[in-house]
Parts: C-alpha cells; structure tokens; sequence
C-alpha cells in the first residue's frame, strides 16, 4: 500500500515538473513585441507640418491633434475615432508656435485613402464633445475643399501640411 | 483568577519533529491564558520564566507541522521544568495557525473561510521587497501594479478605495486620503507571517473588506539578542529588442537592511532600518526609500503585556504612468519624464493586553497613520504639482471570553477618525467612524463548528452619515475525521468610498476629474463552500467555491457634464473555484505546491467582463532542499485581462493601450546557508522572468524585464 502511495506521489510531483517545463516554454513566444516586429511590417501613415497664425488665447486651446479620417466624417469627429474609422497623433505642442511638424503612424487604419486629414482643435473641459475642425489638408485651391492622401502599406507620406487659421476656420462636419 | 503575586517558575525544553528527530527552529510556544510566549532558537530550545505557580496548558505550533497542547504542564518553584516535544509533521499549509479569520489564534482547518498563508521562510526565500512581491504567489490573489485583487474583488484605479483590507497586528494600515496600502510604508524585517483570508470579512473588520483582508504578523522577541543584516543588489537585463533601449547600460537596484532585537528582563526591544533604491527599468520609474522601525513590549506581569511601535518611511520616486507606444514601452510621454512625488508617511501604535482569566482576555489597540506627500505634476488646478497631508487614527477594545470548552465570545469597539488636508486635489475634509461587533463560536457535537456574528458600522462625513449598516456572517466546520474539513460561510461586506473618490478635483491626461458628493457605499454577499483533506502524510488538498454578488461598485466615468467622477454605476457577480494541491516527498525535502483559480467576473449592468480581472490563475512552486543548499521555481500563468479602461486607448491617452497578453512568468532560485567566522549566513541568487517575457502588468505598462538579484544575510545571535 505504501509504495503505491509513494508511487502516486512521485508521479504527481513529475507530472507537476512536466507541467512547468512545458508552461516554461510557452513563454519562448517572447510575449509583446514593438509594433514594427510584432506586425512584420513597415510603418506608414503620414508626416507634414501645421502652419498655425491666428492663435486664440491659450485657455482655449486645451488640446490640438492631427486627425486622419478614413472618410469625410458626418458626425462628432470624437465619435469616428472611437469607431476605429479616425486616428489622431498625440497633443501637439507648444502653443502659440508659426509651425509645428508631425508624424502620425497609422496602427488601426489600414493603408489606403484617407479622404480627410483635418486638425482638431479641444476648446472646453469636455474631452468627448468640446472639439473643432480648425484646418484641413486641401490639394487644390479651395481651402475648405479636403484632399485625399494615398497611404501605401510600407511608407509614411510625406508632406501632408496644413494651414490652420484660427479666425477663419473651415467647415465643420 | 490568577495570583499575580504567586512564587515563580520557568519552563526550558526543546522541539523538534517526530519524523528525523531534527530540531525545529522558529516554533512558537504560548502558555495558554497568559501573554507568556517564545519561539524557538538555532538548536531548536525554548525557556520561558517568570511564570506564576501553577497548571497550564503548553501550545506549540509551526507551519507544516501539527499543532500540539500539552495539557496539565505543572509549573512549581525550584528547578525549572523540562518540556521536551517533537512535532508531528503535516503536508505544507494544512496546519497554520492563523488569527484573522476570527480575531482569535485558531488551526487553519478550524476557520470557515479559505485563509491562506506566507510565512517567514517564503518571504526571505524570494527576496521580495515588498510584501505585495510575496502575494502574487498565493492562490487566488493577483497584483496589478500594487493593486491586491483576491478572486476578482478588484480591478484598477491607482490604489484609490482598496476592496481588500490591509492590517498590521489586526489593525487597518491605509492610508487615510486615497483610503489604499502604501505596501513600501511595512517595516521590512519585521514580518513574521502574511495572512490572506478571502471573501468579504466586513463582519469583522468592517469598510474595505469586500474582497478581503491581508494581516501582516509581525515578529515577536526572541529570548536571546538577535542582529540581522542583510543586503541585496541586482540588474534589469536589457530588452532585446532595440527600439526598447532607453538607458545606456542595465539598470540596476540596492538594499541593505539592519534590525536587532533583544529581551531586557520584561523588557523587550526592536530596533531596524534599511535603505533601498531601485533605479527603475522604466524611465522616470525609480525609486529612493528609507524605512525605520522600532518596538518597544513590556511584559506588565505575566497576565499583562503593553507595547509600542513606531515605522517610518521617507520615499522619493519618479512617476511613470503611461508607455507612450509599442515601439518605446519602456519610455512615458516626453513631457512626463520630470515628474516626481515625494512621500513621508509613518505609523505609530501601541496595544495593551491583558489576560483576566484564563477565559477572559482584552486587548486594547491604537494605530495612527500619518501620511505626506507632493508631487511637481501640473493640472489646470494645481499648476505647480498637488500634495496632501492625512492623518488616519484608529482604537479598537476587542474582548474575547471563553464560555465553555465548546463556546467563545468575541466582542468588540472600534472607532476611526480621519482628517484629510490636500490643497486643491482633494481639498479639506474630516470623517469619524464607529462600529460594534460581536461573533459567537460554538463546537456543536459531531465535530461541527458554528460561527455566526456581525458588526454594525456608522460613518459620517463632515457630519453627513454616509454609511450605516449592519453585516451579518455565519459559517460552519464539519471535520468528518481528522483529516478533513468541510466549510461553509455567508458574510456581508461593504465599502465605504474614500475621501479622495468623492472629493478628487483633478486632471490626469487631458481627463478632468471631478467630485461626487453623492456617492454611496459599496455593498455585497459572499457565499462560499469548501473543504480539505489530507490524504497521507505526502498529499493534501483543497477546494472551494464561491459567488459574490455586489451592488453599487465605484468605478471612475465620464459623467453628462462630460467630466469624470467616481460614479455608484456597477452591478457585479463574481463566482469561481479555487483547487490547490500539496505534495510533500523525500521526507520533506522536496516540496511542491499547485493551485488553479478561475473567476467569472460578471458586469451585469453593462453585460460584460468585469475591467482588469483575469479569469484563470494558475500557480505552480516547486522547493528542493539537499543542505546546505536549496533550488525553488515558481511559475505562474495568468490568463489576457479580457476588458480594460478602452477609452484611455480610443482618446489616444495611452496608445497601443490595448495590447496585451496572456502572463507567464517563471522565477528560479537557489540559496546556500554556511557559516562564516561561526555565525550562520545565508545567500541567494534569484532569477526572475526566467524567460524574459515581455507583458504589461496594466494598461500601457510593460511587466519588469528578467532580473537577477544576488542577496547576503547574516544573523548574529
């Protein structure tokens, strides 16, 4: 009875050994990886630069972002990102600046036509609805036109710039 | 009644196991209705004096072996007695004896809920810094950054309303603005043993124990003077991939600890300090902390004992919140990389007991938390950085009366005041608190315990009641033979929410926070049923079930005003299984320990997971002991968090926020004890994350990369 007992012990205690050599290697996956390793692919998206002029007084410029739309939105530009149609770069800084560069990788979007890349502006302490529209990316010579940007799967477009005039603002979607 | 003026006796013996006759070092021996007690030394010996003529009853008792009373132990005057006792030997954690569970020292299988155990071994063995570095080893408990979650009670909200209680001694040790543990601010060469109970425990101990209590025991005095040194120093091993290499070289961490303790006649004396610096893996994620602590205990008579105790920690650390993005994990934003905060918090307490009778026996608590700190973080409220200063104090009468040999009576009052000064963040506040508990124990024939009780707490804030409830507990042991044990218990628990959940003004982000004055307390049911068995003398077992209902939880929401307050929004179900596995071999030099948890965390109001709460643990340890060397591996696997915070991600706050993935971390370890000049020195290597995994252990934060810590200690004694 008891070298059955000692029996059943040992092979319990083996079967744990197996088990945590076999979870060990689970861990050779190597877990998360930098986005670039992780997609096996390139960055792309988009780069440029925002001429600014016009600059209202700063406590109404709580937050400025380059956003990149899928398509023209029709509604809340908040409401498109949380729908994974809209990316947007982090806060863009400093205030009061002639020019401020970017780059904006793109992660959800997939290459492809961005039909509208627009800069928003955060003017009141409501982070979901307080936005604006203060610049577009425009190809021709009407300014309140968008352009569309062509993004390949393994480049980041460059020269993607856009004027934002506070006082004369474009239409808003 | 005793005499106290009797003639005196002394008891000397030594212990040691029954299975190779070894003795046993670190066994606590307490003389029953008396505050006489002492642990056993190196060679395994023991003496207690000063003990009134008379019969007593000897308990003995340490972590894998059995409990053991020696009735009739006759103490006369003359030549001391001699009590020699050899201890039967149990699988590991079956026969612990643990005091949170119902306010009394009792066997783990006597208590109605799961209750698990770290004892002092298991601390220093894993070289941890911190005691929440040891709780990510115990069934059922996870840690997300130093957020305790037992079984799913908790997800993450930066400490703020902790649902699970920390005690030092029985007595809360939160802080008193953001109402969470402070785990660096624990005196660290001052713990004994860690008891996690799971489950709602506010029948006893009232706000905060909705998923339940963490006690830390701290040590008592030896007879003979003890000094421990200790010191530790390691390095983060470099990420492999390049665009993860922020610093230079590796990054690296230090420690060096000091404590000595000594008995004076009645007199008992705990000094200790150490300094600890952690450069960080992450950017602006160091720390820099020093932490002092004292006791003082005095033996009045042998019925009656005081004491006073006295920690301090003094901190200064970077603040990293957030990565900023998959390709540079290990970097915050660029204007994050100054923050700092600096902290000072210390605690002092004192407790007094005192033995009637050997039936009757009162204690009597006082624990002040005092907390300060600053930080340079700018918000549109406090442009320059916040800082708060909170005093949090607590008293606590607890009488425990012995009716018969089958019945014991808890009772107990408990009162709180917490006064809470922080400029702008959280603004100037006041609470006090009450509470009445009472618990009956009975041993029923046929070997059932029952214990039913409830506590009745009132709260009020700035004079507004904010909390006045009553919660109920009742649970039952059935041990069919002596070695099973089957449990069931229902208990009630709440929480009462913070002074900083409903006062916070704040921005952290671009969110701006805002208060609610409206917000009510936390409620909840706890059902649980379980049982153990000890198959022979190799293999135990244990297996519980449990289900959690829960209204009224707090989470932080954007609110129609478009700001965010700490909202009353989640109606929550949280039910699971827990099994756990002991195996003991080669005549306990090979010890292996298995437990698997799974939870189902139900967010009924919104018909989802729970946030941050994984559904599977599954823990495996395996320690093998050929002297003078030992060799450990832990593993753990703890499954993808299946919901986070996924609006920190979709505002662009935390990009690539949503990456995440299953954990598994495997830590190896191997120490040595020899002697050095005939003192006795133990070393370790620890490696942690074996396997350099790379997973976020919270929404944009990358888990700590492989580590290598090489530690010294040396007791002179």
């Amino acid at each position: 009875m008891d070298s059955i007992r000692r029996h059943t012990v040992t092979s319990a205690v083996r079967a744990l050994s197996f088990i945590i050599v076999c979870l060990c290697n689970v861990e050779c996956d190597q877990g998360l990886a930098p986005q670039s390793v992780s997609q096996q692919i390139l960055p792309y998206g988009i780069n440029g630069v925002m001429y600014c002029k016009n600059w209202p007084p700063r406590d109404s410029v709580l937050d400025l972002r380059l956003v990149a739309f899928r398509n023209v939105p029709t509604q809340n530009i908040v409401n498109e990102v949380q729908q994974g149609r809209a990316e947007f770069t982090q806060s863009l800084q400093p205030y009061a600046a002639d020019s401020i560069a970017y780059t904006l990788i793109l992660s959800t979007l997939q290459p492809g036509i961005l039909e509208y890349v627009a800069v928003g502006q955060r003017y009141g302490p409501d982070i979901m609805k307080d936005w604006r529209v203060v610049g577009i990316y425009h190809s021709g010579r009407d300014t309140t036109n968008p352009g569309t940007v062509q993004v390949p799967p393994d480049s980041v477009v460059p020269g993607i710039n856009v004027l934002v005039d506070f006082l004369h603002l474009p239409p808003q979607p | 009644m005793f005499s106290q003026q009797a003639d005196r006796g002394m008891i000397v013996g030594k212990i040691s196991s029954s299975e190779d006759h070894q003795a046993l070092v670190g066994a606590n021996i307490l003389l029953e209705g008396t505050v006489l007690g002492t642990s056993t030394d190196a060679e395994g010996n023991f003496s207690i004096r000063n003990i009134p003529v008379g019969r007593y009853s000897l308990t003995v008792s340490m972590i894998g072996f059995k409990r053991m009373t020696k009735t009739d132990v006759v103490v006369t005057t003359g030549e001391p007695l001699q009590v020699s006792l050899e201890l039967e030997p149990v699988p590991v954690q079956t026969e612990p004896v643990v005091v949170t569970a119902n306010k009394r020292e009792q066997s783990l299988q006597e208590v109605p809920v799961s209750v698990s155990v770290i004892d002092e071994q298991a601390l220093s063995s894993r070289n941890t810094v911190t005691v929440d570095d040891a709780l990510r080893y115990v069934p059922g408990v996870n840690i997300t950054q130093s957020q305790v979650n037992i079984r799913g009670s908790t997800g993450y909200s930066h400490g703020v309303g902790t649902r699970v209680l920390l005690l030092v001694d029985g007595l809360p040790f939160l802080s008193g603005d953001t109402g969470e543990i402070i785990w660096e601010s624990l005196p660290p060469g001052q713990i004994e043993r860690v008891e996690v109970v799971k489950g709602a425990g506010s029948a006893l101990y009232g706000s905060s124990a909705l998923g339940g209590v963490i006690n830390i025991i701290t040590k008592s005095v030896r007879d003979h003077p003890q000094t421990r040194l200790r010191a530790y120093g390691g390095m983060y091993e470099m990420p492999k991939y390049a665009t993860w290499q922020w610093a230079q070289e590796s990054r690296s961490f230090t420690g060096f600890l000091a404590t000595h303790q000594q008995r004076v006649g009645n007199l008992s004396i705990t000094a200790g300090a150490s300094r600890t610096l952690d450069d960080g893996y992450k950017r602006n994620d160091f720390w820099r902390r020093w932490n002092t602590w004292a006791r003082l205990g005095y033996d009045i008579s042998p019925f009656q004992s005081i004491a006073v105790s006295f920690s301090l920690l003094d901190q200064g650390r970077g603040n990293f919140l957030y990565w900023k993005n998959l390709d540079h994990v290990l970097e915050p934003q660029d204007d994050q990389l100054t923050h700092r905060v600096q902290s000072q918090r210390w605690n002092l307490s004192g407790s007094y007991r005192y033995f009637f009778s050997r039936e009757l026996y009162t204690m009597v608590k006082l624990s002040w938390y005092h907390s300060k700190w600053e930080d340079n973080i700018p918000s549109r409220f406090d442009p320059l950085g916040s800082n708060s200063r909170s005093d949090f104090v607590v008293g606590e009468i607890q009488t425990n009366y012995q009716l018969s040999d089958d019945q014991i009576v808890t009772v107990g009052l408990s009162g709180t005041v917490n006064q809470v000064s922080a400029a702008a963040i959280f603004g100037e506040h006041s609470a006090r608190a009450g509470a009445l508990y009472l618990q009956d124990e009975i041993r029923l024939p046929e070997n059932i315990m029952l214990t039913a009780g409830g506590r009745l707490d009132l709260q009020k804030l700035e004079g507004i009641e904010v909390v006045n409830q009553v919660n109920p507990k009742i649970g039952l042991v059935y041990n069919p033979s002596p070695s099973t044990s089957l449990r069931a218990s229902v208990g009630r628990g709440f929480r009462a929410p913070s002074i900083a959940e409903i006062f916070t003004t704040t921005e952290v982000g671009g969110i701006i926070i805002l208060p609610n004055a409206n917000l009510k307390p936390e409620r909840s049911w706890s059902f649980e049923v379980g049982g153990s068995h000890i198959i022979d003398e190799h293999v135990s077992t244990e297996l519980s079930l449990f289900q959690n209902e829960l209204w009224d939880l707090i989470e932080p929401a954007f609110g129609t005003d478009g700001y965010v307050h700490f909202q009353n929004i989640i109606r929550a179900r949280i039910t699971g299984m827990e099994v756990a596995l002991n195996l003991t071999m080669l005549e306990r030099l090979l010890v292996s320990q298995f437990s698997y948890t799974y939870v189902y965390p139900e967010d009924i109001t919104n018909n989802d997971i729970l946030k941050y709460r994984p559904r599977h643990l599954l823990y495996l340890s395996q320690r093998l002991t050929f002297n003078p060397f030992q060799v450990g591996v832990d593993f753990r696997y703890i499954s993808r968090t299946d919901r986070i915070d996924d609006e920190l991600v979709q505002l662009g706050i935390v990009p690539n926020g949503d990456q995440r993935v299953p954990i598994y971390l495997t830590d190896v370890r191997l120490s040595a004890e020899w002697k050095f000049a005939g003192l006795p020195v133990v070393s370790s290597i620890n490696v942690n994350n074996l396997f350099q995994y790379y997973y976020s252990d919270f929404i944009g934060n990358l888990g700590p990369t492989r580590n290598y810590v090489l530690s010294l200690e040396a007791r002179l004694e």
